[in-house]
């Protein structure tokens, strides 16, 4: 790291964050680290306006007041959706939320390194920088598994699996930023589980009431795969009244829905490898993002992948700020000079 | 040993930093202070509004250069030409002067001074008519099929067509877009919802020479894996109708209004080229795909009423690239490495279609004949 200028540098507040589908999150250099559902809140009307007090509304509050609200999930499906002045608007909003949530001093600098899901890197990169441009000074967009690389120093031989909400995005890392053909996206992510949970639960409980949101919460707090010792069992209501419901079955066939479609592609991409390097990638598969917290999930793929011949799967420690410490990792070494042409 | 491992690792980040700093200096422009951006913002719109105001001037002025070519006696020959304006003023022999120019495009100098002439050319299936009238390429339309919120198939691991779709679409059109003098344009470039009527209409707005529709095809509880690609026409076959039917599911079109259009879809001159255009891809994306899966069957070329290759005189094909029902070949499409191996295919096919028009202009009709009769010898 280059001292050039050293107390412009110590000035700037660096910041990582992570753009995520689901969740976004940001972490800071001064310490400070937070994170929000990616939901942004917008009232319908004037009415909406003045009893709500606010002219857009973040994470939790909009599921409360999501009746008032015109709801924008602007990464929906991994990238800014139908490229709407509001979609771009309201990820514009979502990045000043967080960097209002880490409580910058008055006028300080914010250089900062985001990460986003693969797709939205390759779709709308140019629509991403814009929307973020209003908050930062400096800024350097990457894409999430990536961010989640550099963070862990899983920089060489590695293969990062993260699995979203709307995307799972694969990143192998081999000493350099990883190309195009270093990276794959698939919609086989936490979305996927909650649609085919809520499908199974709703033909074997008719009469009960679920939503995505109910099923999301049944698959944060019992999600599993493979074995199970225990069964799985959730109160929902029917007509008002509440009633406890064996989910076992369901939930597993839910959560397993998306393995084959990982595995597969994650097999082809080592199989792509440099053949001298594939048993050291196949060793260092890391799971990031939300479904990796899914009970069983790296055993389930060690078995799976072991057919190429040994292999090691990993999850991180911290999901949740796994991409945002990457970022954050990424925006403090950053060489001054670098960020000065951004 | 620690420490030469902690330097190596050094190294591996700066280079890595390095690349970052290269790709977001190439990808994004500089940002700028958060003070003088506002200012900025303005002097943009003023500069905006300026060019807006010249493009204005530039366009009436050509506008009205164009109309007062065409208008003026044997004159016209100059004019842009599309297949979809050329086709008409075939019918009448004071037409015929607007397809016998020299300008771009209208290559042939001969000229087709009877009206049996042009019945007799229209009723051939073997005569090149847009090799006849040398007519070019300018505009392609690629359609991504389906979008917003209709996905179009689904696989059974939750891909959706519309997604792999629109990605094959935006490769093709990266990669056509480098051919010289051909304008690409895509009927949607995000996860947007869109009727068929309005694809058809904007390829018309655009005067569209061609038009591509990219779609995947879903077999149920069959594992097979086929290839096939649609022009417009009617058909006898139950599954090509049945395919047709959910192809058109959000036409957007009365069934009044379609009926007319199918009455109206007689000319020859794009049913051919539609035709000669499916052939070529098939064979290519076919070709393609074969190589790395020996079970893929080729289901060759067919007609059907699809509503989206309805454009008046635009040739249109509807290009089913593969099966998104079989999960081997949906886990395939999942990985961008496959997508662009078929956006690949469809380039090629295209450009074959453009070589054999070239060629075909170049051959036809032989020099020295000046009636289409007198060129058959």
């Amino acid at each position: 790291m280059p001292k050039v200028k050293g107390n412009k540098q110590e000035k700037a507040l660096r910041v990582g964050i992570d753009l995520g589908t689901s969740r976004s999150a940001i972490a800071a250099s001064n310490g400070k680290r937070r994170w929000v559902q990616s939901l942004v809140g917008w009232p319908k009307d004037f009415v909406a306006r003045k009893m709500l007090g606010d002219r857009v509304l973040f994470g939790d509050e909009v599921n409360e007041h999501r009746l008032s609200l015109e709801v924008v999930r602007p990464l929906a499906h991994g990238v800014i959706k139908s490229g709407t002045e509001r979609d771009e608007e309201s990820v514009a909003e979502l990045i000043g939320h967080l960097i209002g949530l880490i409580e910058p001093r008055p006028r300080q600098k914010i250089y900062a390194a985001v990460g986003v899901p693969a797709e939205a890197l390759k779709v709308n990169k140019q629509a991403i920088r814009e929307a973020i441009s209003g908050y930062a000074e400096k800024l350097i967009v990457v894409s999430e598994p990536f961010a989640v690389a550099y963070g862990m120093g899983a920089l060489d031989n590695a293969m990062i699996i993260d699995m979203g909400a709307g995307t799972t995005d694969f990143c192998i890392m081999h000493g350099t930023m990883p190309s195009v053909d270093d990276q794959r996206s698939l919609t086989a992510a936490g979305d996927y589980i909650d649609q085919q949970l809520l499908g199974l639960l709703t033909e074997r409980y008719p009469d009960t009431d679920f939503n995505m949101n109910i099923v999301r919460s049944f698959k944060e707090k019992h999600g599993f795969v493979g074995d199970t010792i225990s069964q799985v069992e959730v109160e929902a209501r029917i007509e008002g009244r509440a009633v406890v419901h064996d989910i076992t079955n369901e939930m597993r066939r839910a959560c397993e829905s998306i393995l084959p479609a990982i595995a597969e592609t994650a097999m082809d991409m080592i199989a792509r490898f440099d053949p001298e390097y594939q048993d050291q990638v196949r060793n260092n598969i890391i799971l990031a993002g939300g479904c990796s917290q899914i009970a069983g999930i790296d055993t389930y793929l060690m078995e799976a992948l072991s057919e190429m011949g040994p292999c090691r799967v990993s999850v991180v420690d911290d999901p949740l700020y796994a991409g945002a410490r990457g970022g954050l990792a990424l925006a403090r070494d950053m060489p001054y000079e670098y960020w000065m042409d951004m | 040993m620690k420490e030469r491992s902690t330097s190596s690792e050094h190294a591996v980040r700066a280079a890595i930093l390095r690349d970052v700093y290269r790709d977001n200096l190439a990808s994004g422009k500089r940002l700028q202070p958060r003070a003088g951006r506002r200012r900025a913002l303005r002097w943009l719109g003023f500069g905006a509004a300026v060019l807006l105001s010249c493009a204005v001037a530039l366009v009436t002025v050509l506008a009205s250069m164009t109309e007062s070519r065409v208008a003026a006696p044997g004159a016209g020959n100059g004019a842009a030409t599309r297949i979809a304006d050329t086709l008409p003023p075939l019918i009448t022999d004071a037409r015929a002067g607007v397809a016998a120019g020299p300008g771009k495009g209208m290559e042939w100098s001969g000229r087709l001074d009877r009206a049996d002439d042009y019945r007799a050319l229209l009723r051939r299936q073997d005569a090149a008519l847009a090799g006849l009238f040398g007519l070019e390429v300018r505009t392609i339309v690629i359609d991504p099929g389906h979008g917003g919120d209709d996905p179009g198939a689904i696989g059974a691991n939750g891909l959706q067509e519309k997604d792999v779709t629109l990605d094959i679409a935006r490769l093709l059109h990266a990669r056509l877009r480098d051919a010289e003098g051909i304008n690409v344009v895509l009927t949607r470039d995000t996860d947007v919802t869109l009727s068929l009527r309005q694809r058809v209409e904007y390829a018309q707005q655009l005067g569209a020479d061609l038009l591509i529709s990219i779609h995947l095809n879903t077999i149920p509880n069959d594992p097979m894996t086929i290839v096939e690609t649609y022009y417009f026409g009617t058909s006898s076959d139950t599954r090509s109708l049945k395919v047709a039917g959910l192809e058109n599911r959000h036409s957007g079109y009365a069934v009044a209004e379609f009926d007319r259009l199918i009455a109206q879809f007689g000319d020859a001159l794009k049913q051919q080229e539609s035709r000669k255009l499916a052939a070529h891809i098939q064979r290519s994306v076919y070709g393609t795909l074969r190589r790395g899966n020996r079970q893929i069957i080729d289901a060759g070329i067919k007609s059907a009423p699809f509503v989206v290759l309805l454009g008046d005189g635009i040739p249109s094909v509807l290009a089913e690239v593969t099966c998104i029902s079989n999960t081997a070949e949906e886990a395939l499409l999942a990985t961008s490495a496959y997508r662009d191996r078929i956006a690949g295919a469809l380039e090629r096919g295209v450009l074959s279609y453009l070589d054999q028009l070239r060629e075909q202009r170049r051959q036809w009709p032989e020099e020295g004949s000046s009636t289409y009769a007198e060129s058959q010898g």
